[in-house]
């Protein structure tokens, strides 16, 4: 057994606990605020189910509002976040207008972002930590999607011999087939989905 | 027919009026219009949205970074044009201003600066946006009754005439209504002129302007321009802003907004402006086709052939010039300047084109990459999901509150006969309780007294 490899994968599988509990967490906070925003929006604003579509949803109620509207019409275009939340405090400013739910929306906007970045690099940690017992895993960025099942076999076969030739104890066999399947699970369905039960459902009322 | 009207904004004017005052064959002159440009340039960087404190900063699109051919170019078009739309310049709720002691007055500070270019040009102007602006909340009146509206919009209009009567070819009293995504509190800007002028508001408020106008001395139409009237995704659009507009009297002009884009159903397009224009013929208006620009849509920008999105274009833009030659109602074609500029120099360049040569796309540069990176960069695709997301949205707020109206009257069942209600029928459930239980106690107790009576004895 390659003692070195296996302290290698449980260095790696920690970290990559680490950050799995802070993207929950991070989820679960998108969760509570977002669900602030669909009140505070008096339904304009309904949490989504991917990520993207939250992001897409969010970004189409905050270009809706009266600043962004005005900002366009002026021509004023290619601004960055930040630059959104200057003219955002300044607007409220002039208008005497209560803009808290742009400003929710815009943070959850950057949580999910910040959710994203986190997730990509959890990826990267999964894959490198893989690395080592089956080289090939870095291809998978650039594979197409057909070719996933082929690989995800091949891969868990390498990671079956290593076991087989005890080169792996159990345990980390265990945590090496359960990054394995995240990596994979990433690769097939993106991003982290809202779980269903807080999705709007017609019996919610 | 050709285009013959453009848009033309202050900093625009500004910058063609500074060139103009300045002898560019001779090579010092040229030298102290670019100092001057530039300096310009940053001044524009300190001015504000009108009546907001908002600083535009280095974000006007097409002009943070003009250069002096550009303006030379931007020179020659204004001089050629027969009007110049004045991008909001003149927008009764963006130039109205309140004092601390709840005062109204105009700025026209940057409508003069477009006005004194038309007059040195002999051009007419079009005020757009002047009175309803369909996308945007008017919150400055938000607050005020009817009848001071309607006093504000009079002396805004009496105004326009003194000071720009003799140059005003056409007033767009309404603009861009059924964009309504402009939700304050939650109203839309379209609810909140029928909350206080009720279904009729577009007739009221053209009354009231037409009231201001003399038009024995000056030769001035009304119009109403709308969004996304040839676009195949707004059909109902269409025929709700055709409905409306049989019925609106003293109106003149209909505005067609067209900013088209690559890959839009041509044939759609000929279709919805021989309906449009069979109405307004019906209806003695004219048309105009304004905002008129076709720009690279976003699937074509990435697929990157440039002879594919300029074959596209030319075939949109030739259709609608072919078009409007051909019918005697469409009278002018209006563009946008900017983005004749946005897609010849800059929205190509931004995506990577190499437009000077090849015509292939270069590597990412920093620019392209920061314009992708904006906030406000929607992809085509992206706008057309979020539009299904607020549709859906809206019906769950609509399923949300039925349903909130049937527990409500569930409740109502429920509730304590009131003094003013004693014969409706839906209070009757507690006082039939109240008795019942009355009348069971009463039998109850008189039950109880006789067979007391009965043991006793």
């Amino acid at each position: 057994m390659n003692n070195n490899l296996s302290l290698k994968i449980l260095e790696f599988y920690i970290e990559i606990d680490k950050i799995h509990d802070n993207i929950d967490n991070k989820i679960f906070n998108f969760i509570t605020k977002a669900n602030e925003l669909v009140e505070l929006s008096d339904d304009n604003y309904q949490i989504e189910k991917t990520l993207k579509l939250n992001k897409i949803a969010l970004k189409g109620f905050i270009l809706d509002s009266s600043c962004c509207v005005n900002l366009k019409n002026n021509n004023i275009t290619n601004y960055s976040i930040q630059e959104l939340k200057n003219y955002l405090i300044q607007y409220e400013k002039d208008f005497n207008e209560d803009y808290s739910r742009y400003y929710l929306a815009v943070t959850l906007y950057e949580l999910i972002e910040e959710i994203e970045k986190l997730v990509d690099l959890k990826i990267d940690l999964e894959i490198k930590s893989l690395n080592e017992i089956i080289p090939n895993i870095n291809n998978i960025k650039e594979t197409d999607k057909t070719k996933l099942e082929d690989i995800y076999f091949s891969s868990k076969n390498q990671l079956n011999e290593y076991f087989k030739n005890s080169m792996l104890d159990e345990k980390t066999y265990n945590i090496c087939i359960e990054i394995l399947n995240n990596i994979f699970n990433f690769y097939i369905n993106g991003y982290p989905n809202i779980p269903d039960e807080y999705l709007y459902k017609n019996d919610d009322l | 027919m050709e285009q013959s009207g453009i848009f033309i904004s202050y900093q625009m004017a500004e910058a063609i009026e500074l060139i103009e005052s300045f002898d560019l064959s001779k090579v010092e002159e040229k030298s102290k219009a670019e100092e001057n440009l530039q300096e310009l340039k940053k001044r524009w960087l300190n001015d504000t949205l009108p009546g907001t404190n908002i600083k535009i900063g280095n974000k006007i699109a097409g002009m943070q970074d003009i250069t002096i051919e550009e303006v030379i170019q931007l020179s020659a078009l204004a001089k050629q044009a027969e009007t110049y739309t004045l991008e909001n310049a003149g927008a009764f709720q963006y130039i109205l201003l309140t004092n601390e002691n709840g005062e109204f007055s105009f700025d026209f500070e940057k409508l003069d600066k477009i006005a004194t270019l038309a007059r040195k040009n002999n051009k007419k102007i079009i005020v757009d946006s002047a009175i309803v602006f369909g996308d945007v909340f008017p919150f400055k009146i938000a607050n005020l009754d009817k009848e001071t509206i309607s006093k504000l919009i009079g002396e805004y209009t009496k105004i326009l005439m003194e000071k720009y009567g003799d140059i005003i070819d056409r007033i767009d009293v309404l603009n861009a209504i059924f964009e309504r995504g402009q939700v304050s509190n939650g109203n839309n800007s379209e609810e909140f002129w029928i909350k206080t002028f009720g279904n009729n508001y577009a007739q009221e408020i053209i009354d009231i302007v037409r009231s201001k106008i003399n038009f024995s001395q000056h030769n001035i139409k009304l119009g109403w321009n709308e969004f996304y009237l040839t676009n195949s995704n707004f059909q109902q659009r269409k025929i709700d802003f055709l409905n409306r507009i049989k019925s609106v009297r003293g109106l003149d002009v209909i505005g067609v907004q067209d900013k088209f884009m690559s890959g839009e159903d041509v044939e759609y397009i000929v279709k919805s402006l021989d309906e449009i224009s069979s109405v307004c013929k019906e209806t003695n208006k004219e048309v105009c086709i304004t905002e008129f620009s076709c720009s690279a849509s976003g699937v074509d920008l990435r697929n990157g052939n440039i002879e594919t999105i300029n074959s596209k274009i030319q075939s949109i833009i030739n259709t609608v010039k072919n078009y409007s030659s051909k019918n005697d109602n469409i009278k002018r074609i209006e563009g946008r300047v900017s983005d004749k500029f946005d897609f010849n120099h800059k929205e190509l360049k931004d995506y990577g084109f190499d437009i000077s040569t090849t015509g292939k796309k270069n590597i990412v540069s920093e620019r392209q990459k920061h314009i992708r990176e904006s906030f406000d960069n929607r992809s085509q695709i992206e706008v057309q999901v979020y539009q299904q997301i607020k549709e859906k949205n809206k019906m769950i707020k609509q399923q949300k509150s039925k349903q909130k109206e049937k527990k409500n009257s569930k409740v109502k069942i429920l509730t304590p006969a009131s003094p003013n209600n004693t014969g409706s029928n839906s209070n009757k459930g507690f006082t039939n309780v109240v008795i019942l239980s009355l009348i069971v106690s009463f039998v109850c107790g008189a039950l109880f007294a006789i067979v007391y009576m009965i043991i006793r004895r």
